[in-house]
């Protein structure tokens, strides 16, 4: 069974990256946005509790953006093998892309955070994910849902000490693999790959499950889809609670915030409990705005838009958000009133340009397909 | 088939974990005492003026992480017999001993806060605030002591905290709380 485009998935992802852009415009304005969470073990007290929240929620972006990649991803190699694409030419289509965004990561992404080259964020992650899925994606889809779930049910235990970090080349592996970190310049990473493989795992199964089922049982999807986003938001509060298995972060205390302080560097289960169960309400959302009739058109249109064209959307939003050149630090800062108008009218300015990209696509697809 | 592996390789690794340190953490045990700490920490080993290495009779190790954030944990033990004789043989007065040693060793202690006391494992531990003075600024630190008669010395438990070493203006309120979260891991025999 084929699906064509599946317009929930675009307002989801679309919703997300609305949200991330909040996160990088109030990073890079914003003097006392949060982060590192993971690789700070206390959350910074000097957050109130706006300032901590306006951080906590854009949590859903890298999990839920992960998580897509893996559906799309699905998707998009069963349309291939359907019309007939072997199975190497595919393989090499998923390299490509890998490469491009690590290329772009590189070329785009890194000198926007003012970071080294070498820097690992959310866009080398995936394109390495899509390099592994390059082959990985040939086990049996029960296979991918065991690794994905061993890896992110027990990723906590893995102990990489065997691997020196006296050599930079060690410190750098552990970096990539599993631990975040910013300790030794230029070996900077953010998005290890372990613990992401599980979540794009989860995507290619859910994918493939949507291959698989017709569109008329996607649109009765939304009370699964809710009732498993409910079912992990109640285990989130249970391992927050026991404070022991599935926490990367400890719950020092009983303060709100404490309970919400997760590990995101790397993601710990507690973490994508609340992330992926926000990623399964945001598809539940989508789908009752498609059986409504409300697909396409007026804000679930804008929010469409942007899900249709991410990385366009990604590397755009950047260098709009940022609005200086490379290594110029900001000359002054936003409140947090006017980050949010700056976001606002920024999201303007996006929606106008991934429109006019989404047709620039749609007449040149061949030579615009990595982007 | 799949939930039976996931659940056997998960619940198996929970098993092999039970008793251990929390995830990301590592035991250390020796001198008399076992405390947690966290795997992305240095770790260091010393005597009581940080010159030489330590021994039974008395030493320090510690713990620090530095990125934007600062935490330092350590603990220092002394056996009686190698505490002056002119000071009380007490928790309080091995405190006030280890704070000599401490200004000996160059480091600039600010403010002291009263002493206070609570119970640890069926020990009474005396503890206060300080302040470490660096740079013109004041570090707030705690501490703690008592006496571990199963291995007849002086436990001392200390914690420094600074959230933004860029910011050192933004003072912690987490010692307190970090600082409790370390005495609940040490122990001794």
């Amino acid at each position: 069974m084929t699906v064509d485009r599946l317009g929930f998935i675009d307002f989801a992802r679309g919703l997300v990256m609305m949200l991330m852009a909040w996160d990088h415009v109030s990073g890079f304005w914003n003097q006392v946005h949060g982060g590192l969470e993971g690789i700070y073990a206390y959350r910074n007290p000097s957050l109130d509790f706006p300032l901590f929240m306006s951080r906590f929620i854009t949590h859903f972006c890298a999990p839920t953006f992960i998580f897509l990649t893996g559906v799309s991803l699905a998707l998009s190699v069963k349309k291939r093998l359907s019309r007939g694409d072997s199975q190497r030419d595919i393989s090499l289509h998923i390299i490509k892309r890998g490469l491009v965004l690590l290329a772009l990561a590189i070329l785009l992404e890194a000198p926007a955070f003012d970071l080294p080259y070498l820097y690992f964020g959310v866009i080398s992650c995936i394109g390495a994910c899509l390099i592994i899925f390059s082959v990985y994606r040939r086990l049996p889809v029960m296979a991918i849902l065991a690794v994905s779930l061993i890896i992110i049910l027990n990723h906590q235990w893995l102990d990489l000490g065997f691997i020196s970090m006296d050599a930079a080349w060690g410190h750098y592996l552990r970096r990539l693999i599993h631990e975040p970190g910013f300790t030794l310049s230029p070996y900077f990473s953010l998005y290890p790959i372990i613990p992401w493989l599980g979540v794009m795992g989860l995507g290619w199964v859910f994918g493939s499950y949507l291959h698989g089922i017709g569109k008329d049982r996607i649109s009765k999807l939304k009370l699964p889809l809710v009732a498993t986003g409910a079912a992990s938001f109640a285990l989130f509060f249970v391992v927050r609670y026991f404070n022991g298995y599935g926490n990367l972060v400890r719950r020092w205390s009983d303060d709100i915030l404490d309970w919400l302080y997760l590990s995101k560097y790397p993601p710990d289960i507690a973490f994508l409990l609340w992330t992926l169960g926000g990623t399964c309400l945001f598809l539940a959302l989508g789908l009752v705005i498609e059986d409504r009739g409300w697909s396409g058109r007026g804000l679930a249109g804008v929010v469409q838009t942007f899900g249709r064209v991410p990385l366009f959307f990604y590397l755009t939003h950047l260098w709009l958000y940022r609005l200086r050149l490379p290594g110029v630090p900001a000359p002054f800062y936003l409140d947090l009133p006017q980050t949010l108008g700056l976001w606002a009218v920024g999201l303007v300015v996006l929606w106008l340009l991934c429109s006019r990209y989404e047709r620039l696509k749609r007449r040149y697809p061949r030579f615009l397909q990595y982007i | 088939m799949v939930f039976t592996l996931v659940g056997a390789v998960t619940l198996g690794n929970l098993w092999l974990h039970i008793g251990g340190p929390p995830l990301g953490y590592s035991r250390y045990n020796g001198f008399g005492f076992s405390i947690d700490y966290s795997q992305r920490m240095t770790m260091r080993e010393g005597d009581l003026g940080g010159y030489g290495p330590p021994t039974d009779s008395a030493g320090t190790v510690s713990w620090s992480r530095q990125d934007k954030e600062l935490e330092q944990f350590g603990v220092f033990w002394v056996k009686p017999e190698s505490l002056s004789t002119n000071m009380d043989m007490t928790p309080a007065g091995a405190l006030d001993q280890l704070f000599g040693y401490i200004g000996i060793s160059g480091t600039m202690i600010g403010e002291r806060g009263e002493m206070e006391t609570m119970t640890k494992d069926g020990h009474e531990v005396v503890y206060q605030t300080f302040t470490v003075e660096e740079s013109g600024i004041s570090i707030p630190g705690m501490i703690g002591a008592w006496y571990c008669e199963a291995s007849g010395e002086y436990l001392m438990l200390y914690a420094v905290h600074v959230p933004d070493i860029y910011h050192p203006e933004i003072i912690s309120q987490w010692v307190e709380t970090i600082w409790l979260g370390h005495l609940a891991t040490l122990t001794c025999p």
